[in-house]
């Protein structure tokens, strides 16, 4: 039995037990000194006088304060917990909102989650000690949740922390059945929540801004330049001139500060050419600031340096002039067959052409010959139609293929086990894959068609394309993006480094990595042949609008004050205090000799 | 409890045989003594004159007057009687209390009392009471019934209850010479004090109380809770002390005591509160004479 939160049985049986030990002591007491006096007869006059009460009046009224004393003490070390009136259910379902809004931080200069946790604590802890208690939050962090009782409830509870990424949803609770269902939230991004559920509120207006957006892009007009886009916005109530700071290595740093109206959004473009390349962190500052999270995004300045270019064609105007305009792009054109692997080579553009080894370093290919290295070139069809495109992966990044035209092309076989970091990056319908990008050792990136064979040479985005293309095989790409939460990296078996040198703990998956990221940062995902930098960043408006709750200013952290706890003690503190009281009133008492 | 011996030192008996007892009313004493009395006869204080009658003893004539008047007028002197002392003393249990017990420090009293007495020739009764008379030494004169009186109240031991009536009634039933009764007691007695002393009233003697009492018993020390004994009765009281009951206890003791003072005061009597610790010497030379039993 736990001592410490007995039942209601052995609760009564130890009070029980207790009361018969103070009577037994209370008969066992040795009876009072005799004692001669030459007389009572004065004594008999003074005791008339004094109108003191029966003797075994008083003897019972003692035995009666004792065992009151003695009972209070041992229920408040058993603490026995008694389910209270209107606690009819047996069972509670309390749903924890973990969204990143309730890592806001709070007047009183605790957060949100930290309210949220003292109430999901107090709506426990008020509970019967039989009600079995399913503890859910809205970001699935409890994956198998079920019932369980009140201790492993909180110790569960303990485990909880506010958690990024995805959308936080009351999921639907199929096992709940009837039990009260108790959701705790600042009901600023929660959904799904049942019109049954109790809503707990923890939401207070606080001022926030927050970086929404933060990208580091080559200068159009002179690609050898970068220039930061940030975005901040003001969920606070009144205007605010926000302070930005663009920090690179070496400790440079790019301030400007902007005046950013209440509830909107400013967008800065920030020249960063001063700076080198490496990671670069935008921070903002802002006093009374409620959420830290968003108040922080990094990004990866890339290394700029001359790509040598390995253009083998039969002669490829198109081709060849795009390339030539490329600002790094040192280009050497050499026909099929005087091609041999070569050093000096960053990376090979083949037009209809295709070694029949893979070269060392990454290729660019247009409808080369059939080679095992290669997908394998199916039936030649005419007036292709481009039915998806890979928007999201860097070399399409920026990128509308929606005029793309096909006249002729050798639509790939579908892939197989062996080609598994193949992507298919453009397909035709039926899935037939028009562009594929193998991401190996040596990377290549593989068309179905001819640049004379459609229209893509002739688009505006074409040399957009080349410039991709170039940062993506060269091993450029900045860095891997992703939100705060769970982070997947296409890098399998890797080590996971926070910026401190700290090893993160990450689980392989097939073909990657996943760990997960609490805050914004630039990490390092490290593997035996691959190294790939991973910036992590909040860049969310919905969760820098800390403000955008249903919820009533008034319903909130007042609400707790008058709800969580029934008394101002716990009960057994509470008895404890009782047995105190009692105790001097006993004393007091028996100096009156109203006990004795 | 060790008896105290009732021998004094030479010293102090020096003392006491200048001392005298001392009353307020002419006693009726038969034999001759130092004591003024309410007959005429052949003292030195003059009284009054009356015509001479045949008989009469001729050197009490007032020649004088005889001169002047022609008539034969007598000078009456006041006889000088002696004076019948009876000492009553308590030998109750309530006694035997405290350290030195009152029953040791009474005998004391009455030992000194009753050498004074004989020594100035009065007579001396003792009566030894507690719910009745126990014992008494007859009247007895002169020095040489000292010894005689020391040795009877050395005989005398403490036991029984508290009845003054019962021991002046019985006492005071047979006739006797009206004098001075001294009483000697804690006056404990549960019948009353009144209704006793309206006995000796009745009988006109003059009275002196002498309330003996102990210092424990005027501010007891008492346990937090006690059964009380009565050590005469035998009855038990469950006292739970405080200092309210014990301050209560006090004021009402002093208080009965006051009673038996101002009843005493009221009919003329002599009264002396004194404890056991009072230095014996004080008392009789110092706190009796200030309260006119002794000269």
């Amino acid at each position: 039995m736990n001592l410490l939160s007995a039942a209601p049985l052995w609760a009564a049986i130890a009070a029980l037990a207790t009361v018969l030990v103070v009577t037994a002591l209370y008969l066992l007491k040795p009876p009072p000194r005799r004692m001669l006096v030459p007389s009572s007869l004065i004594w008999d006059r003074v005791l008339r006088q004094s109108h003191h009460s029966s003797d075994r009046l008083r003897w019972w009224l003692s035995l009666l304060l004792a065992a009151v004393i003695a009972v209070s003490i041992v229920a408040a070390v058993t603490r026995p917990q008694l389910t209270g009136a209107g606690e009819a259910a047996d069972r509670l379902v309390l749903v924890l909102d973990n969204s990143p809004t309730l890592a806001t931080r709070t007047t009183d200069g605790a957060t949100r989650w930290s309210h949220a946790l003292a109430k999901a604590r107090a709506r426990i802890a008020a509970r019967g000690p039989t009600t079995q208690v399913m503890l859910v939050d809205s970001m699935r962090r409890i994956a198998t949740p079920g019932f369980e009782d009140r201790d492993a409830a909180l110790e569960r509870l303990q485990q909880l922390h506010v958690a990024y990424g995805g959308t936080p949803r009351v999921p639907d609770i199929a096992q709940a059945g009837d039990a009260q269902t108790v959701v705790v939230s600042d009901g600023v991004q929660i959904t799904g929540v049942p019109k049954s559920a109790q809503l707990e509120s923890v939401f207070e207006p606080v001022e926030n801004a927050g970086i929404t957006a933060f990208e580091i892009r080559p200068l159009p007009a002179d690609p050898g330049r970068y220039q930061a886009f940030v975005e901040v916005s003001n969920a606070g109530g009144a205007d605010r001139s926000i302070e930005i700071a663009i920090t690179g290595v070496g400790g440079r740093r790019i301030v400007r500060t902007v005046n950013v109206p209440a509830g909107g959004a400013r967008a800065q473009l920030i020249d960063i050419s001063i700076l080198e390349a490496g990671p670069v962190r935008a921070s903002l500052t802002m006093p009374g600031d409620g959420l830290e999270a968003d108040d922080v995004a990094y990004a990866l300045l890339p290394m700029r340096r001359v790509v040598r270019v390995g253009l083998v064609s039969n002669g490829n105007p198109y081709l060849e002039k795009s390339l030539h305009a490329q600002p790094r792009v040192r280009l050497v054109a050499i026909s099929p067959r005087g091609f041999t692997e070569r050093r000096d080579i960053d990376l090979w553009v083949f037009d209809r052409f295709a070694p029949r080894t893979q070269p060392g370093t990454p290729a660019l290919l247009f409808r080369p010959n059939p080679v095992p290295w290669l997908p394998a070139p199916g039936k030649e069809s005419t007036d292709v139609t481009v039915a998806a495109w890979d928007g999201a992966h860097p070399l399409l990044e920026n990128l509308s293929l929606r005029d793309l035209v096909v006249e002729r092309a050798v639509a790939a076989r579908p892939a197989s086990g062996s080609r598994e970091r193949d992507v298919v990056l453009v397909s035709a319908r039926g899935h037939v894959p028009l562009v594929v990008a193998h991401e190996g050792a040596a990377r290549w990136v593989w068309f179905a068609f001819g640049l004379e064979d459609s229209n893509f040479a002739l688009h505006a985005e074409f040399p957009i394309f080349l410039g991709n293309a170039l940062v993506w095989l060269a091993g450029e790409h900045g860095a891997f993006a992703a939100g705060l939460g769970v982070v997947e990296v296409p890098v399998a078996k890797a080590r996971v480094v926070a910026p401190d040198g700290i090893e993160l703990p990450a689980q392989a998956i097939p073909g990657g990595t996943v760990f997960e990221v609490t805050e914004p940062g630039m990490f390092t995902a490290v593997s035996a042949s691959q190294r790939l930098r991973v910036v992590a960043n909040l860049l969310d408006r919905r969760v820098t609008d800390v403000n955008r709750s249903p919820l009533a200013p008034l319903q909130s952290l007042a609400v707790e004050s008058t709800q969580a706890p029934r008394l101002p003690l716990d009960s057994w503190a509470a008895l404890l205090l009782a047995a105190v009281l009692l105790l001097v009133f006993e004393w007091w008492s028996w100096n009156r000799r109203a006990t004795v | 409890m060790a008896e105290e011996s009732l021998l004094f030192s030479e010293e102090f008996l020096r003392q006491l045989e200048h001392l005298s007892m001392l009353t307020r009313r002419p006693v009726a004493g038969h034999l001759r003594g130092h004591h003024r009395s309410r007959r005429t006869g052949s003292g030195m204080v003059f009284t009054d004159y009356r015509p001479y009658s045949p008989g009469d003893d001729t050197r009490n004539l007032d020649w004088g007057t005889y001169l002047r008047l022609d008539r034969l007028i007598l000078r009456l002197f006041e006889e000088e009687a002696d004076l019948p002392v009876y000492i009553f003393l308590d030998v109750s249990r309530s006694m035997d209390f405290g350290a030195p017990s009152k029953f040791d420090f009474a005998r004391k009293i009455a030992a000194a009392l009753a050498y004074i007495s004989l020594i100035n020739h009065d007579r001396v009764s003792i009566v030894a009471f507690s719910d009745g008379v126990v014992t008494e030494m007859p009247a007895r004169r002169g020095k040489n019934q000292v010894w005689r009186a020391l040795h009877f109240l050395e005989r005398i031991e403490a036991g029984g209850g508290t009845s003054l009536q019962s021991a002046f009634q019985s006492f005071f039933g047979a006739r006797r010479t009206r004098g001075l009764t001294v009483v000697i007691s804690d006056f404990l007695d549960r019948e009353g004090f009144e209704r006793s002393f309206q006995v000796i009233r009745r009988f006109r003697h003059d009275v002196f109380a002498v309330h003996v009492m102990s210092p424990d018993e005027i501010d007891p020390v008492l346990a937090d809770e006690v059964l009380l004994v009565d050590s005469e009765q035998g009855g038990v009281a469950r006292v739970h002390v405080t200092h309210d009951l014990v301050k209560a206890y006090h004021d009402t003791f002093l208080r009965y005591c006051a009673e038996i003072e101002a009843f005493c005061r009221s009919h003329g009597w002599g009264y002396l509160r004194t404890t056991t610790a009072m230095p014996f010497e004080d008392l009789m030379l110092k706190a009796l004479r200030e309260q006119g039993l002794l000269r």
